[in-house]
């Protein structure tokens, strides 16, 4: 094949990418949903062929060292990483030929299948690396006539191997994509036949890649592999001749076998669930000079460690009015709240809501200490894991909740919870219905009063000033938020000249006000 | 001895020169364009407060990629007769710079470079400097033995910081991570943790205001103070623009802590680098530190 008729078709390569490449962005799901697959390839390749194009050398050494040296310099985030290293790999073989044929193209994309698999320190299948062995797999199978054939071979190898790649990575076929760093690498073959055909660029239709999202997929399904093990060896040869049939023993015992066999050595990368049989095959080669195993169920594992801890752990809120729900579901929306009014919740109706939720640990806000001895009969009563969190009072119970993070275990949450808790202080304002004394304080009948930790710290016949007088008694200075919490006997309207006082004597404070609809006291603050 | 670290350090530009450090920028990208940027630039914190303009506008598709083997071979090459020691952020958290790495180390051994995965990530990998700084001030180490201490220090070097704005993490491919602090309250902010030697991102829930989130990292710290039975703590703090006075606060809680508690305790506040933005977003303040040497 001419270097001219080469050239053209990487210029073509490159064309069908750039016109295409948001589709791979797009597309992007692994290793990290991050919408830059397209852009890394376009910023590894572009430079390369740019460089090629203002070079006056017309022969195969000095284009494809071109190629290979900007793709390596330029090389981008994980796709491009891999495109340059299986780029790097197929221009050794071409610049040792000086040539392409159909033959030399087989045995490129076998290079530059084994270094780029050699290069990442987890190589996953349904990737670009499956494209690449599928591809060099389908080459050596199939004789073409001419270089346009075996691409259009490869193209067609490299679709289907696309098109299989979620049942491959599990994280494609929850998102229903298929990989968008393979299906970037069929473009670019996919422009080079086209320029070397004659065909005009086509705009890809993204849909065509995309199916309908296995969101019930069994993740534990999904993560078992046939081969556990990543092998790969480098061996010294002794001068023995190598088996013609050790790469079938090789696929035989495992897969993803890409194998290298030159005078000096021999390098292997294999999955296999026995490395040591593998080892023990290639040391009568030679000396072993590398050696790498490791366990790619654990990474999978950890990999999906997060899918697996989701909806592990609920939370139950015992509430004393409906304001308090979506009070709660603003701070954390999966939250379970169970409202009660003037009486406090029976047993039965916390076991009957608990036994409803789906979840098999559940952390249980009180939020009343008089409730703790009925969620304690629950707890005796239900199979399911109980933890009961021990917030006093409902403002306790809405800081705590900002310390649940519900993919944490239930000790790890208990312990944020409560330091959640620690920070906040509540005030509770009443209004007498008898002349009496609370904590040796005499309150006459019909006049508000302020609780804070047991103790009245402030008392009048009118209400306005009990909550301001209330607020300035409580260290506001370490203040930044103050939340009043009213019920049904509060006008809301009747608050609003209160906080705009207390917001222009304390300027950096924030305060907001909401229906918090609790029973017993006319006004809940609390105070972060 | 040269000690090469990447620009995820959160060290500002003084200080890198004070240190003698060789910085390797990670790459920062704009709607497909790569951002000029870099650790050094003139004006720099005009820059800065130009790129969180632009970031502030969610148009702007802003995203970072990893080290690329073309920068650790410019690197290497300016110190080529000399021992290199080099500091990464987790490469767990940025598979392609451990990749590029890996293959320079592999087809580049004319360098004599040794190095050290810091098993973490924003101001967590250069306060691990910091404290091995600190530790061998006045002496004459040997590559090895600031190895060594870098190793020793890296399971105590914790990760802690507040978000006001959950889109940028999710935007970077942090679904999970963002998913589990969401709330619909106004004003909330997500704090977010490292796992101490590995660099793994953890949420640790929400807060409603900033002086609420340095309480909270304050009783962890003391905890964790107080679980190692340490009276030694490295703290280095990163914010950006309009977000000094949150760092300016947690100190004021350290610094009564450290009096309270008999600590001997080393901070200190730097402008955080253009690298942790795309991901962080506009406004965060964090602090990486060390308990104990």
């Amino acid at each position: 094949m001419k270097i001219s008729r080469f050239i053209s078709a990487l210029e073509g390569g490159l064309d069908y990418f750039k016109a295409n490449y948001h589709t791979i962005d797009n597309l992007n799901v692994f290793p990290v949903p991050d919408g830059d697959t397209g852009v890394n390839m376009l910023l590894t390749f572009q430079p390369a062929i740019e460089a090629i194009h203002q070079n006056q050398n017309r022969d195969y050494e000095s284009i494809l060292k071109t190629l290979k040296d900007v793709c390596t310099m330029n090389s981008r985030g994980n796709s491009g990483f891999i495109l340059s290293r299986f780029i790097s790999g197929f221009s050794d073989v071409v610049l040792k030929y000086g040539d392409i044929t159909p033959d030399i193209l087989t045995e490129a994309f076998s290079h530059g299948h084994f270094v780029s698999k050699t290069s990442v320190s987890t190589p996953r299948e349904g990737t670009m690396l499956s494209v690449f062995e599928t591809i060099a797999k389908t080459m050596k199978e199939v004789t073409s006539e001419t270089v346009l054939d075996h691409i259009k071979l490869a193209i067609q190898a490299g679709r289907d191997e696309v098109f299989i790649s979620p049942e491959k990575l599990p994280v494609l076929k929850k998102a229903g994509v298929v990989d968008s760093g393979a299906l970037g690498f069929v473009f670019i073959l996919e422009g080079m036949k086209r320029r070397m055909s004659g065909e005009e660029v086509k705009i890809e239709n993204e849909s065509e890649y995309r199916f309908e999202a296995d969101e019930d997929s069994n993740l534990e399904e999904l993560m078992e592999i046939s081969h556990r093990y990543c092998t790969e060896l480098t061996i010294r040869r002794n001068g023995d001749d190598v088996k013609d049939d050790l790469e079938a023993y090789l696929n035989d015992i495992g897969d993803s076998v890409a194998l290298l066999v030159n005078d000096d050595i021999v390098k292997l990368h294999v999955h296999t669930n026995t490395p040591d049989e593998v080892i023990e095959e290639l040391s009568s080669y030679g000396v072993i000079e590398n050696k790498k195993i490791e366990d790619m169920q654990k990474q999978i594992e950890e990999e999906f460690a997060r899918f697996r801890h989701e909806n592990e752990i609920g939370v139950l809120a015992l509430v004393p009015g409906e304001g308090f729900r979506s009070i709660l579901h603003d701070f954390e929306p999966d939250l379970d709240v169970l409202v009660y009014g003037k009486n406090l919740p029976k047993t039965g109706d916390i076991l009957n809501h608990i036994n409803q939720m789906p979840y098999e640990v559940i952390i249980v806000l009180a939020n009343d200490k008089n409730i703790i001895p009925a969620v304690q009969l629950v707890k005796n009563e239900t199979t399911k894991h109980i933890e009961i969190f021990p917030s006093k009072n409902v403002i306790q119970g809405v800081a705590a909740i900002m310390g649940f993070v519900k993919n944490l275990t239930w000790e790890e949450n208990l312990s944020q919870m409560t330091s959640s808790m620690d920070l906040v202080d509540s005030i509770s304002i009443y209004k007498s219905i008898k002349n009496s004394k609370f904590a040796g304080i005499e309150i006459p009948v019909d006049h508000y009063f302020a609780v804070m930790n047991g103790n009245v710290i402030s008392v009048n016949k009118e209400f306005d000033p009990v909550v301001i007088s209330s607020v300035r008694e409580s260290d506001p200075d370490e203040r930044m938020t103050i939340s009043f919490y009213y019920n049904d006997h509060v006008d809301p309207e009747d608050l609003k000249p209160i906080a705009a006082q207390l917001e222009e004597e304390f300027e950096d404070i924030e305060f907001e006000t909401r229906y918090g609809g609790q029973h017993t006291a006319l006004l809940l603050i609390g105070l972060e | 001895m040269k000690i090469i670290i990447d620009s995820t350090c959160q060290l500002e530009p003084e200080r890198v020169k004070e240190l003698g450090l060789t910085i390797i920028d990670m790459p920062v990208y704009m709607n497909g364009e790569e951002y000029p940027q870099s650790w050094d630039m003139p004006n720099w914190r005009e820059e800065k407060e130009k790129f969180i303009s632009l970031m502030r506008d969610k148009n702007n598709k802003i995203t970072t990629v990893g080290a690329s083997e073309a920068q650790f071979i410019e690197a290497f090459e300016k110190h080529k007769d000399e021992e290199i020691l080099l500091i990464t952020q987790a490469l767990r958290n940025t598979k392609a710079t451990a990749d590029a790495l890996h293959a320079v180390l592999k087809d580049h051994p004319e360098y004599d470079v040794k190095a050290f995965d810091s098993r973490s990530l924003v101001s967590g990998v250069g306060v691990q400097l910091l404290a091995m700084l600190n530790e061998t001030k006045g002496k004459n180490p040997t590559r090895d033995e600031c190895y060594d201490i870098l190793e020793k220090n890296c399971e105590n070097a914790h990760v802690m910081g507040a978000l006001y704005d959950l889109f940028y993490l999710h935007r970077g491919g942090r679904v999970g991570l963002a998913q589990a602090v969401m709330g619909t309250a106004m004003g909330i902010m997500p704090l977010l943790s490292a796992v101490p030697g590995s660099g793994e991102i953890k949420a640790m829930g929400k807060a409603r205001n900033y002086k609420q989130a340095c309480a909270r990292f304050l009783t962890t710290i003391t905890e964790q103070m107080e679980e190692k039975n340490s009276k030694k703590l490295t703290l280095a703090m990163s914010y950006v623009g309009g977000h000094d006075k949150e760092c300016h606060y947690m100190k004021k809680l350290l610094d009564k802590a450290a009096e309270e508690n008999g600590w001997d305790f080393y901070f200190e506040l730097n402008y955080s680098n253009f690298a942790h933005m795309p991901h962080l977003g506009p406004d965060y303040f964090e602090m990486g530190y060390v308990i104990g040497t």
